[in-house]
């Protein structure tokens, strides 16, 4: 179902229009009242009355994750580095707020006779409020079960006859995992839908995610410096997200010269805010990689397309002048080790010339003692890479919980090249 | 059906309009609130062809209109009812709307008159009371009603008002409000309205614009405009100040 036809399936023409009369208002308010973009437009030289097409909009430097910590910081009376950004919304933000997100959660097949579970962390995070207001505003239940253990999960899902699960991709495997090992039958719980958001994830997991859980799982994208949930959403076509172009004005720019992209080509995804009265933003760089995808979707929403989000900025690797994402080098272990690998990839320099390496972490089956056997799934992997990128790579297998970690997490990329 | 882009108007040297772009869509009421000078009747005088834009695009029904004469303009269905009525006062009520109809029909056309003047009649029955008498004699609110009907005449497809309840008891407004609502409906009119005051513009309208010193700086529906606190304190006589004092 499409929840706001007029706007959803809107002329481009007449999308350009809107888009053009609200970053010139947006950028009036944001002048006249937020006193960072006033300096920054003072500073620069540029004139606020002199925006005359959605392109000009490249006249505007960015805003960075920093800028955002700064801008709070004039408000706030003690602060320290490293707070976290606070963003406020008014009565019209949240409004548009549930009406975006009750965009999203229609395209995603949810109806008002739907019950949803929210499985994301209540709180300052944006993700299970956002969906909690758009399901409302549908009129579909709601149950704000938050992050539990994942069987109390699977007992509501039962109890409640739960039909559409919200969650990220990672935890929403979790608990098809939980079910299976549970001995419960998919089939047996009422689950049609899940949306799923707030992390990258891939095709393959989705497909996992799908078969174990039996449901349609489409994927969404939002982040809380410009609003949380509500920013895009797949159609249960599911080939990429509608990005809500009346309300958010997306730019995919080459994360280095920062000159905008082709459609196709992958590169930062950056976000001015159209309508945002309490905390607008202007070209706000996500360091989210994505592309916007050509031609219509089928399911008649005129909306622009992005792919789904394939990393970040700061993963990026460029290696011989090519662009490799950790995301493209995951699928392909995962296709060949059948199940989420741990690895890490490491960038080398030696007289000039730059090589990768792929630390491969195996459990005590694969790492067998078998010398030939090992050897085996490195050129199995070595093989599958090169083809795939035209380039020749290292694969090392390395024992379980030996890799690097940073502050427990760990780091996919190192680059020892400089 | 309407749409403005990038519009500059210059008084002289004077700045007036800086880059306005909106649009009004068929059947639409769309309002324009904002303070005295901020370039509300300005806007609606470019619109109509009184005022040329120095720069920027005006679209009516897919044509360019940016550079139509006004007589052209209201031939092609827009009609304007100026602030403060503007009505001739020492004419009759029948001759202020046949004054109105001038552009569309020649005195051959008596019969396509007379029915015209009778939707007329039949919408704001005082104004058939009154044909013979003089303009100036007529109430507030009935010399509103006038406005709106001589501008009726022309068989306009949008209709600019402005101001349309300056002067009026605040029950008068109520009345040329309804009948505002009316218009869209009988008529399948589009609406653009220009208020100082905007609640009472914003009930009935679909959605609005707000201007500021020439420049557009908040657009939407009219219920988040009602309910956005930069509109409330500015036009809609909310005082903050006072509300934090409680």
């Amino acid at each position: 179902m499409i929840w706001d036809k007029e706007k959803e399936c809107i002329d481009r023409e007449d999308l350009k229009q809107l888009q053009l009369e609200r970053l010139q208002s947006t950028i009036h308010r944001v002048y006249r009242n937020v006193p960072f973009y006033r300096r920054m437009f003072d500073r620069q030289g540029i004139d606020p009355d002199s925006f005359s097409s959605i392109e000009d909009i490249k006249k505007i430097p960015f805003t960075t994750k920093n800028d955002l910590r700064k801008i709070v910081r004039i408000h706030t009376s003690s602060g320290t580095t490293g707070i976290p950004i606070v963003v406020g919304y008014t009565k019209g933000d949240l409004k548009i707020w549930s009406e975006l997100v009750a965009r999203v959660l229609s395209a995603g097949g949810i109806t008002k006779d739907d019950v949803i579970q929210i499985a994301f962390n209540y709180g300052l995070f944006t993700g299970a409020f956002g969906f909690h207001y758009g399901a409302e505003k549908i009129g579909a239940s709601v149950i704000p079960i938050s992050i539990e253990n994942p069987k109390k999960q699977i007992k509501i899902m039962q109890d409640y006859k739960t039909t559409a699960l919200i969650s990220t991709p990672s935890y929403a495997l979790l608990i098809a995992n939980t079910i299976l090992e549970m001995d419960i039958n998919p089939n047996s719980l009422s689950l049609k839908f899940g949306l799923f958001g707030a992390e990258p994830w891939s095709e393959r997991m989705r497909k996992e995610i799908e078969e174990k859980l039996k449901i349609t799982a489409t994927d969404n994208y939002g982040l809380s410096e410009v609003m949380g949930p509500g920013v895009s959403g797949e159609s249960l076509e599911k080939n990429g997200l509608h990005i809500n172009e009346d309300h958010f004005l997306f730019e995919i720019l080459d994360p280095h010269t920062l000159e905008p992209l082709e459609e196709g080509q992958t590169g930062e995804l950056v976000i001015t805010t159209l309508t945002k009265e309490a905390f607008p933003v202007l070209r706000f760089r996500t360091g989210d990689l994505t592309r916007f995808l050509p031609g219509q979707c089928p399911c008649g929403r005129t909306l622009r397309r992005i792919d789904r989000i394939m990393g970040r900025t700061d993963d990026m690797i460029i290696i011989r002048g090519l662009k490799i994402f950790p995301s493209q080098i995951e699928a392909i272990l995962y296709e060949i080790e059948g199940k989420q690998p741990n690895y890490q990839i490491i960038l080398e320099r030696q007289s000039g010339i730059d090589s990768i390496t792929i630390l491969l972490e195996v459990t005590e089956d694969i790492f067998s003692d078998v010398m030939k056997e090992q050897s085996q799934l490195i050129n199995i992997i070595k093989d599958r890479l090169s083809s795939e990128f035209g380039l020749s790579f290292n694969v090392k297998l390395a024992e379980k919980r030996s890799l690097e970690k940073i502050d427990g997490k760990l780091k996919k990329v190192i680059d020892r090249r400089n | 059906m309407l749409i403005l882009k990038n519009i500059d108007v210059y008084y002289g040297k004077l700045y007036t309009l800086k880059k306005i772009s909106i649009h009004v869509k068929k059947g639409e009421i769309v309002a324009l609130i904002g303070s005295n000078g901020a370039g509300k009747t300005t806007l609606l005088s470019t619109i109509s062809g009184l005022i040329k834009p120095s720069s920027g695009s005006i679209t009516y029904e897919e044509r360019d209109i940016t550079k139509e004469s006004t007589e052209n303009i209201v031939k092609m269905g827009i009609s304007q009812v100026p602030e403060g009525r503007l009505i001739f006062k020492t004419l009759t009520v029948e001759e202020n709307l046949l004054i109105g109809g001038y552009s569309k029909y020649s005195l051959k056309k008596r019969k396509e008159i007379k029915e015209e003047l009778d939707k007329i009649y039949h919408l704001f029955p005082k104004l058939k009371e009154r044909k013979k008498q003089l303009a100036g004699t007529l109430s507030g609110g009935e010399q509103q009603m006038l406005a709106i009907g001589r501008a009726l005449m022309s068989k306009p497809k949008l209709i600019l008002l402005d101001e349309p309840s300056m002067g009026l008891a605040p029950n008068i407004v109520k009345e040329v409000f309804q009948h505002i609502v009316e218009l869209k409906k009988l008529y399948g009119l589009t609406v653009l309205l220009v208020k100082k005051n905007a609640r009472s513009a914003l009930k009935i309208a679909n959605r609005g614009y707000v201007i500021e010193t020439g420049r557009i700086i908040l657009e939407g529906t009219a219920e988040d405009l009602l309910s956005n606190k930069d509109v409330q304190i500015a036009y809609l006589g909310r005082d903050l100040d006072a509300e934090l004092r409680i």
